[in-house]
């Protein structure tokens, strides 16, 4: 069975979809191959990665930016448009709504052609540069979907918003969670504080929407914990140049997801405090929480939705008001912190997520 | 100050309103005025309000005439009324407009050209996912797109509707004014349970009797089972199916309705509620209904369905479990440890909520 995975992204950077591809890699009778924006696909991917997707061919896109962004579009689709028809797969699991156009094209030649919709995120209600995207996403969307076979999503927000605004289709959850990481390691216990002074870390994009400036202000002006700032973006400088006086916080910049976990193992307690510009964002399953639980660390969260839903019962999680967000973050830093003897929820693993989207390709 | 309440619906039967303008009066802050339609065509002032709060009927001439189209009567109606709205808007010449839903907005939207005055947009549902007619939704939304820039307060009865508001149509102050009937609390937390008689696990549904409420569902879940028993009350277009299966099961029950007063008291005395919603639109996925407030109140633990905004509170308050779905229904009611703790510490109370929105203009 021939499966392409579509994407307009950079292969080498986009973890959900590599950690999809390295859940099915293994499985027999299926020949995968994927689109890719990357230059040197190859060289471009960490190690592990590279041994686990060696025969994994890939699809390079070619450049057509110079074109202008819509010339450059069209002709994105056209090519892939032209390449699918050529390669006939039996089963084309596209990622986000690029090429929607493209595909919707080839659905036409190829009738029998399994089509899978993998959405990364809310496409129709996420924040974008480009205020008219989100609604040609919800178009395209509208366009594709009666030939939907099954969708993909991150959470089972999206996986409702998407069938009542379009309409009743098989769908799954499929988690971005760490590559590895098994069951028992999300149940490890988390530890007992070995030094009196707490550290708290930060992971992800140093970027509006993640409440930096009043928590780097907080750890400023409460000098008794420790904060930790893993991570990269356009307010780096800005909140950098803000903490230089303040001798508890600490800037280490962009981290690998391999190796992330060395340095979370040694943390206390990671802040998630999504208060993003989109309703996907509202709606959103970060990562970040996966990579702190599975190295025993206590979160503290704003009670976004699917967040609550999600780890209901996981009691290692303490949310926080909004309103109230600097009060009730000093409290929780300030309750001390005990070994945890409650038995947690099971969580999937990619072993699992991987037979699950191996079904739908059946 | 002046303050006018419009409402496209007729206040008889919306609690939602008729509580907070009872509140708001109660304040003495405000001289109230409700513009709402009168679809009885009774000219009789509600006795659920306070006597202070004038009340503007907009008479529906059209109503129940057989020979005139849907769609020429939804037109005539939506103008009609808006044009009504803007000439008592006129007459009156308010400080503040607290608009109930979508209909509305248009007349008010056009009056804010002419004066200067706050709006609080009071949406009791996501008026434009609603159930039933796209061609409605759709007119919901211009309408809303329409008005959103004047308006000064947002406000809606759950937080992920809010969060939905902000995002798709832009940020606003918002606050939240929940559906709960803060006045009959129980107090009393050692009401005598009907399942010391019965030794059975004694379930009740309370609400409106209509689709979309998981009742056929319950029902035939009941009919099966000897180990529970169920309790409906309330009243509507299910209550004439909930009696035939009342007849042939001796476990369920049509109470049908009880008044406000007692109803905390009435459903203290039932083991665990049920509150599960069919996702028939995204307004019911993101609904936090009233009998969330019912059951709290009560004491009594409560099964809701696994949306966002019902799973959340249940989650965050402890105050019962969340239906999967995918489940088997009566396997799980029967599994359920009914003895577990809850914890049922007051909420905000609807009063401090309302003045708090008010307070942000």
């Amino acid at each position: 069975m021939k499966v392409i995975h579509v994407t307009h992204t950079e292969l080498s950077r986009d973890f959900r979809i590599l950690n999809e591809l390295r859940s099915l890699i293994g499985f027999e009778g299926l020949k995968l191959l994927a689109t890719t924006a990357d230059k040197n696909f190859r060289s471009a991917l960490p190690d592990d990665y590279g041994k686990d997707l060696g025969r994994l061919q890939t699809l390079r896109l070619p450049r057509f930016s110079k074109m202008g962004p819509i010339v450059c579009y069209v002709l994105n689709n056209l090519y892939v448009c032209i390449k699918l028809i050529q390669l006939r797969p039996q089963v084309i699991h596209f990622h986000d709504t690029y090429f929607i156009p493209g595909i919707r094209i080839v659905a036409l030649f190829l009738r029998d052609v399994r089509l899978i919709y993998d959405s990364h995120e809310l496409n129709e209600l996420r924040a974008s540069k480009v205020s008219w995207y989100p609604l040609v996403s919800y178009f395209l969307e509208r366009l594709i979907w009666r030939k939907l076979h099954s969708v993909i999503a991150v959470n089972k927000g999206i996986a409702d918003y998407l069938e009542l605004r379009h309409g009743t289709k098989k769908s799954i959850e499929i988690l971005n969670i760490p590559w590895g990481y098994s069951n028992e390691r999300f149940s490890r216990l988390t530890k007992v504080t070995r030094t009196k002074r707490i550290k708290v870390c930060f992971v992800g994009y140093l970027v509006e929407g993640r409440e930096l400036d009043w928590i780097v202000d907080f750890f400023i002006n409460h000098e008794e914990f420790d904060l930790h700032l893993y991570g990269s973006g356009n307010l780096e400088e800005y909140l950098e140049a803000k903490a230089a006086r303040a001798e508890n916080i600490t800037f280490y910049g962009f981290i690998s997801p391999e190796h992330l976990s060395e340095y979370l193992m040694n943390m206390d307690i990671g802040l998630c405090l999504i208060n993003g510009k989109s309703y996907s964002q509202y709606l959103a399953l970060p990562n970040k929480i996966f990579d702190f639980l599975s190295s025993g660390l206590r979160v503290v969260s704003y009670p976004n939705p699917e967040i609550v839903r999600f780890f209901r019962n996981d009691n290692r999680i303490f949310y926080i008001d909004k309103d109230r967000c600097q009060n009730e973050l000093l409290s929780v830093l300030r309750k001390p912190i005990k070994e945890n003897v409650n038995k947690v929820k099971e969580y999937p693993t990619w072993i699992e997520q991987g037979h699950e989207i191996r079904n739908l390709y059946n | 100050m002046n303050l006018v309440h419009v409402t496209e619906t007729n206040i008889d039967w919306d609690y939602r309103i008729i509580k907070q303008l009872n509140t708001l009066s109660e304040s003495s802050l405000f001289d109230i005025t409700v513009v709402c339609s009168n679809k009885s065509n009774r000219g009789v002032k509600q006795t659920y309000l306070d006597e202070a709060i004038d009340v503007e009927y907009v008479r529906n001439h059209l109503r129940n005439k057989w020979y005139i189209p849907s769609y020429v009567y939804f037109l005539y109606w939506f103008v009609y009324f808006n044009i009504k709205v803007f000439s008592h808007l006129w007459r009156i010449c308010p400080d503040i407009v607290h608009v109930h839903d979508a209909t509305p907005l248009l007349g008010v939207r056009l009056y804010r050209g002419f004066n200067n005055f706050k709006i609080i947009y009071d949406a009791h549902e996501l008026n434009h996912g609603r159930l039933g007619s796209a061609f409605v939704n759709q007119i919901n939304y211009i309408l809303e797109k329409f008005a959103w820039s004047k308006i000064d307060v947002f406000v809606s009865v759950s937080e992920s509707i809010i969060e939905y508001y902000s995002y798709r149509m832009g940020g606003r102050t918002s606050s939240l004014i929940s559906n709960q009937n803060e006045y009959y609390r129980n107090s009393e937390s050692n009401s005598v349970k009907i399942s010391a008689h019965t030794k059975k696990k004694e379930f009740v549904f309370v609400g409106a009797l209509v689709e979309g409420r998981s009742i056929e569902r319950i029902l035939e879940v009941f009919a099966k089972s000897e180990l529970m028993n169920v309790s409906f009350i309330g009243y509507g277009a299910l209550s004439a199916l909930i009696e035939e299966f009342d007849k042939r099961h001796k476990n369920i029950t049509l109470v049908g309705p009880v008044s406000p007063e007692n109803l905390v008291s009435e459903l203290s005395k039932y083991d665990c509620g049920l509150n599960l919603l069919e996702a028939v639109s995204y307004s019911d996925y993101l609904a936090l209904p009233n009998k969330f407030y019912e059951y709290y109140n009560a004491n009594i633990p409560q099964v809701v369905s696994d949306f966002p905004e019902l799973s959340k509170k249940v989650i965050l308050n402890k105050c019962g479990y969340i239906y999967d779905d995918n489940l088997d229904l009566g396997d799980f009611l029967e599994s359920l440890d009914l003895s577990g703790s809850f914890n049922f510490a007051p909420l905000q109370s609807f009063r401090d909520e309302l003045l708090s929105a008010y307070k942000k203009l």
